[in-house]
């Protein structure tokens, strides 16, 4: 966008671009942090809104608006994510000392993948799954792993500088080695 | 034990949860990262944090998200924003662990050639493609002939030019070969001439017998080039100049010549070369010339023989 917009076109545009900002960030969201359901998504756009309306209300010039934009709104967005991770955490963290002190009887679990039992063997699990993925050579490890945090193999390609193919072929060769670390510790796991 | 691969992905997440106060990237790195902007190195650590920290993957999804919005919003703002490509790499579609396996890259080449309106675009300028190169070959198959009559033409003027050559190459050894001839001759005859033979040829009436026919014999010995031979006249009156007419066997004149002079003898002296009169009959007319009248003075029948 070059040169200064008129009141009325920034208002106008500015309300439509924040309707669909809106309805891509509680999407996103939801999506990628779904531990953080509870977050408070008023505030994050509360916060992105403000810094948009600040870019577009500038008077310098701006070359590539969609970068400009981009970089706004995403930088906007995981700072206020982060803070409101934060201030949850820190408000839970201080609950939790509470209730550590006032209640010294814990209530039995409800839930059997609750118990003792289940909780200790999926920790074994876990450090099995670990050690399985240290063994597999680094980019293979990279694509399993960032495969596991919920990355696409594009979204992959994309961080790493490969081809979607070339993601994709690693992927399926640290899987594939994955499995047969694993089968080995007594795990088998179901693969497409 | 068996697990889901859903269970396999939850199960490491659950090990990968962000630890407070760890050093998470800072958020203009992981916006980096989303447009690409990161080299090698740089994009390999943030990789190996993102695999062990689940909410920065998370935010860096979350980055990844709003692209499309952003590429959305910068058009609407600027219709010329549309054209831009900044923003790389192209955005990526949302997606959830475990979701619905995307179609292959065959069924999406199959559903794009399935469209009529594709295939229309696609048509159109296979079809203008297809003409210019047509008229194309046209031109060329036309440049081709003209190219080939040309080089036929060339071939025709060399090959004339070549005759041309040869020819002036045959006249050229010919006239050399004149040269050295006429330069053998020039020398033969600038050398003395020995044992040239004399032969006095007499007038009609003084020789013997009464007959006009009557034939003199000169006999030419081998090896010689001249001979001289002696006009003899009697009781002609005088002219002011003589003149001297050799004719052979078929009265063809082989000879013409001005300017002889008469001795207080009453005699022309004439040197011939036998390249001239080879062995043969001739006759030798010796014409007296005045005031543009010839008169025949004496008329020689003679007989050249060689030895």
């Amino acid at each position: 966008m070059s040169g200064k917009l008129s009141e009325t076109e920034t208002d106008s545009r500015f309300t439509a671009i924040l309707e669909q900002y809106d309805q891509v960030l509680r999407q996103a969201v939801a999506r990628f942090c779904p531990r953080d359901v509870g977050l408070q998504i008023d505030e994050i756009e509360q916060e992105v809104r403000i810094r948009l309306w600040r870019a577009l209300k500038s008077e310098r010039e701006i070359r590539e608006p969609a970068s400009y934009l981009y970089r706004i709104a995403a930088t906007a967005t995981i700072d206020a994510v982060r803070r409101v991770k934060a201030r949850r955490e820190d408000s839970l963290y201080f609950s939790s000392e509470e209730e550590e002190v006032e209640d010294d009887l814990r209530p039995l679990a409800a839930n059997p993948d609750d118990s003792p039992d289940r909780i200790v063997e999926q920790q074994q699990t876990q450090q099995k799954i670990a050690a399985a993925m240290a063994q597999l050579p680094d980019n293979r490890r990279r694509a399993v792993g960032l495969y596991l945090e919920g990355l696409s193999s594009q979204e992959i390609g994309n961080l790493l500088g490969w081809t979607e193919a070339k993601a994709r072929n690693l992927l399926y060769r640290g899987l594939s080695d994955l499995r047969d670390l694993l089968k080995a510790e007594g795990i088998t796991y179901e693969t497409d | 034990m068996k697990l889901t691969k859903d269970q396999l992905a939850q199960l490491y997440q659950q090990q990968t949860a962000r630890q407070p106060h760890s050093a998470c990237p800072a958020t203009e790195e992981l916006t980096q990262a989303a447009m690409g902007e990161m080299g090698e190195a740089e994009r390999g650590r943030l990789a190996d944090h993102l695999l062990g920290c689940r909410d920065c993957a998370g935010e860096y999804q979350l980055a990844l998200s709003l692209q499309s919005w952003a590429l959305t919003a910068a058009a609407e703002l600027q219709p010329a924003a549309k054209t831009e490509a900044q923003l790389a790499p192209a955005p990526v579609p949302l997606r959830v662990v475990a979701s619905e396996p995307k179609p292959g890259w065959s069924e999406r080449l199959r559903g794009w050639f399935s469209l009529p309106a594709l295939g229309y675009a696609m048509a159109v300028p296979l079809l203008l493609v297809s003409l210019a190169l047509i008229g194309w070959i046209a031109s060329l198959r036309r440049e081709n002939a003209q190219l080939a009559e040309a080089a036929r033409h060339n071939a025709q003027q060399a090959s004339q030019n070549q005759l041309s050559a040869d020819e002036a190459a045959r006249r050229a050894q010919q006239s050399e070969t004149q040269i050295a001839d006429l330069r053998k001759n020039i020398e033969e005859l600038s050398q003395p001439q020995i044992n040239v033979p004399i032969t006095d040829l007499m007038p009609r009436e003084s020789s013997r017998g009464q007959g006009n026919d009557e034939v003199q014999r000169i006999d030419l010995p081998a090896g010689t080039n001249l001979f001289t031979v002696i006009l003899n006249v009697t009781g002609q009156p005088n002219f002011a100049d003589y003149a001297l007419e050799v004719l052979d066997a078929q009265g063809q004149v082989v000879y013409q010549g001005r300017g002889l002079r008469k001795s207080a003898e009453n005699t022309f002296t004439v040197a011939l070369h036998q390249r001239l009169l080879p062995a043969g009959q001739y006759q030798f007319k010796l014409y007296g010339l005045n005031k543009g009248q010839r008169t025949l003075v004496q008329n020689y029948r003679v007989q050249l023989r060689a030895q």
